[in-house]
């Protein structure tokens, strides 16, 4: 087996997570390889230049990796969830709509709050400083000031339009007398850093391949890789590879494009893989010393999948408000974020209103894929509802309960023979109320605006349940050794120098899309490897 | 026997077959298109949209049947009418008369994301910033034990 040069860190997947820590490792001076079973996919390959963008959506371009069948993605086996992931450098930034909520210092305490869900080892405040770094990495738009929201610097740069899309939901908000903000994103208003403005053409969803949209591959790889980190698409990790001492020496991975077996060896490993591909590595890893999976002696790897909750409403108003074009975010609203018991349920959930849907995309129900009519209705259908709809997504904090887990598959395996994911999720009781009460406030919310036509999209069809398809809390982070994966510096409590950071070290999903924290904690993670980095080894 | 080929033309039309502006799919000369994708989902999907149609008495002679089969395809096989309605209206929106059409509306709408995007309209505050003040959050050492003893969030309702 050959074995390319030793490095000081190695990384394993090459998403925000990844990317972040290559960069601020290799601007340490530390030797950085980062390995991503995937590829790279330039900015001409995007659908944004060619007719068919709206079909390549249901297919090349699909968020889930079972629809999709892309050349790094892997099965999962289990029809119960969605699974938003993207296996290839830049990682789900490639496909996310770059929504940049925080989480809230109550997310991080709810061993407190209720205790059906652990505290986070760390606080809010711990983290803040990491959220600001990444804000200004970045490049976030945003309006300063939210009352919903602890005080913080203001913005890189300013919000991005409203337009009359916005303005009319905010309209709503405002009837109804809830909390509403311009939606924070991942997306410049203004050039920055060598970045063109956003141009509102509205196929967020497809990524952005003019570099408007915090995606990874274009806005922090060029950096990591001019700062001397080595990143080497096409490299399956087999399995991570621990010495006598039970330290981590390297990886052993599948070159792709020859088929050749390489072990990369280094100090410090670093999983970032995402909620489902760090679980699945380390059970990978298992040998006659770590029986159950590496790092998974207490058999937490895998358990306490969170997705977040989700119901949505597509509705249609009178007035036309192009929804067609601008960013995805347009509105958030925080007004039941914070736990109140008199509701029947713990935790919260935030409204993510959003615009999007060319044509097709209308056609076939943007928000709610409930499609429009066939026949001679049809086109007067499209006539009426055609850039008058957006969408409002309730998305909630999930209770996180051992018996949701990814595991390995007894039945599938990858293109490389290893075992594919197997993924179990089913929400709780608190999850249900959750929603069923969510649905009501959307309803609320179609007559604030006088929808003309609403459909509500429940939580569960056809067997399976609708969720934002977020992969989170799978290795989590904790204060104790017997139900956690990793400690507050992400460092696994079982072998030494091998850490995870990615959305699978969440203790709770709060009610904010995870990017930004994952940003924050891989930040934060690095900084503090790099400051000790010799201490370790 | 049933023509696949026939069994799509006609069902493509019976699905969006013109008006308010808009042309018949046929006419566009995406049939073969909308083929080849439904190929790619199943490359056994069209004949087994011939068998149904076979199935249901043969290709109809006129609209009103057409539309009467299209919709017993429906309640017998919503997966595959699922998909071929899917795909029929994917490959209709991207039809150059088909944007013709949506811009006579008076949209301003491309026929691709980019290059070209769409003009900017800045945020400007005094029109689109909120003037409320509402928005709650816990500080960190304010967060307390809510009071459960009303309910159980583990039992079922």
């Amino acid at each position: 087996m050959s074995k390319p040069e030793h490095a000081d860190v190695l990384v394993i997947g090459a998403g925000a997570s990844g990317a972040i820590q290559s960069l601020v490792l290799a601007q340490a001076g530390l030797s950085v390889v980062c390995l991503d079973q995937g590829g790279w996919t330039a900015p001409d390959q995007y659908p944004h230049y060619s007719e068919d963008f709206q079909y390549q959506r249901e297919n090349r371009w699909n968020p889930e990796p079972v629809i999709r069948r892309g050349y790094g993605d892997y099965p999962i086996e289990g029809e119960q969830s969605r699974v938003l992931m993207w296996n290839g450098v830049g990682g789900g930034t490639n496909i996310f709509t770059a929504l940049w909520p925080r989480l809230r210092p109550s997310d991080f305490r709810k061993g407190v709050e209720h205790g059906f869900a652990p505290d986070w080892p760390i606080t809010y405040e711990d983290l803040a400083p990491f959220y600001e770094e990444a804000d200004r990495l970045i490049g976030i738009s945003g309006l300063t000031g939210d009352p919903g929201m602890p005080p913080r610097e203001p913005y890189p740069l300013g919000p991005l339009p409203l337009r009359a899309s916005g303005r009319i939901i905010a309209q709503g908000f405002e009837q109804l007398g809830w909390h509403w903000w311009p939606m924070p994103a991942g997306i410049i208003s203004e050039s920055y850093d060598g970045r063109p403005a956003c141009n509102g053409c509205g196929n967020c969803v497809s990524g952005c391949p003019r570099g408007s949209m915090a995606k990874m591959s274009i806005t922090l790889w060029p950096k990591a890789l001019a700062e001397g980190a080595r990143l080497r698409p096409g490299a399956r990790v087999e399995r991570i590879e621990t010495g006598p001492d039970g330290r981590a020496t390297g990886a052993v991975y599948i070159d792709r494009a020859t088929g050749q077996r390489l072990h990369q060896t280094a100090n410090v490993v670093i999983l970032a893989a995402n909620g489902v591909g760090s679980p699945r590595l380390l059970l990978l890893s298992e040998s006659g010393r770590w029986p159950r999976g590496l790092a998974n002696g207490n058999d937490a790897v895998g358990r306490n999948l969170m997705h977040h909750t989700l119901v949505a409403a597509e509705i249609w108003v009178d007035a036309p408000i192009n929804s067609h074009i601008g960013t995805t975010g347009a509105v958030i609203s925080s007004e039941f974020a914070e736990t109140d018991v008199a509701r029947g349920f713990v935790n919260g959930f935030n409204f993510n209103v959003v615009r999007g849907g060319s044509a097709g995309i209308a056609a076939i129900g943007a928000f709610s894929n409930r499609a429009a009519p066939w026949g001679a209705e049809h086109h007067t259908w499209f006539v009426r509802h055609f850039g008058h709809s957006f969408g409002a997504y309730a998305m909630g904090d999930d209770i996180p309960q051992s018996t949701n887990r990814i595991t390995l598959s007894e039945n599938e395996n990858d293109s490389d023979g290893l075992a594919a994911a197997k993924l179990h999720y089913v929400p709780h009781e608190n999850d249900r109320r959750m929603m069923r009460y969510a649905t009501d406030r959307l309803r609320d919310l179609a007559r604030s605006v006088d929808a003309f036509d609403v459909v509500m999209v429940d939580y569960y069809e056809n067997g399976v349940y609708r969720t934002p398809g977020h992969l989170l809390g799978t290795c989590r982070m904790g204060d104790d050794p017997e139900t956690s994966v990793v400690n507050k510096w992400h460092r696994t409590w079982e072998v030494p120098n091998l850490y995870v950071c990615d959305g699978s070290s969440f203790v709770t999903g709060g009610v904010a899309n995870p990017t930004n924290t994952v940003a924050a904690l891989a930040l934060r993670c690095a900084h503090n490897l790099a400051a000790h980095f010799r201490e370790l080894t | 026997m049933v023509n696949e080929e026939k069994v799509l033309l006609r069902l493509v039309d019976t699905l969006l077959p013109g008006g308010a502006g808009f042309p018949a799919a046929s006419s566009t000369g995406m049939t073969q298109q909308v083929a080849a994708r439904l190929h790619l989902v199943d490359a056994n999907l069209l004949t087994r949209l011939a068998a149904v149609f076979a199935a249901l008495g043969g290709l109809p002679q006129d609209e009103p049947g057409w539309c009467d089969a299209t919709s017993r395809l429906e309640a017998l096989e919503p997966k595959l009418f699922d998909e071929i309605r899917k795909y029929t209206y994917l490959t209709y929106y991207e039809q150059p008369a088909v944007i013709e059409a949506i811009r006579a509306l008076g949209f301003h709408y491309n026929d691709a994301p980019l290059p070209a995007g769409y003009p900017n309209e800045p945020f400007e505050r005094a029109r689109d910033a909120p003037r409320h003040a509402r928005g709650r959050w816990i500080p960190t050492d304010a967060v307390h034990r809510v009071d459960l003893s009303r309910f159980n969030p583990e039992e079922s309702r």
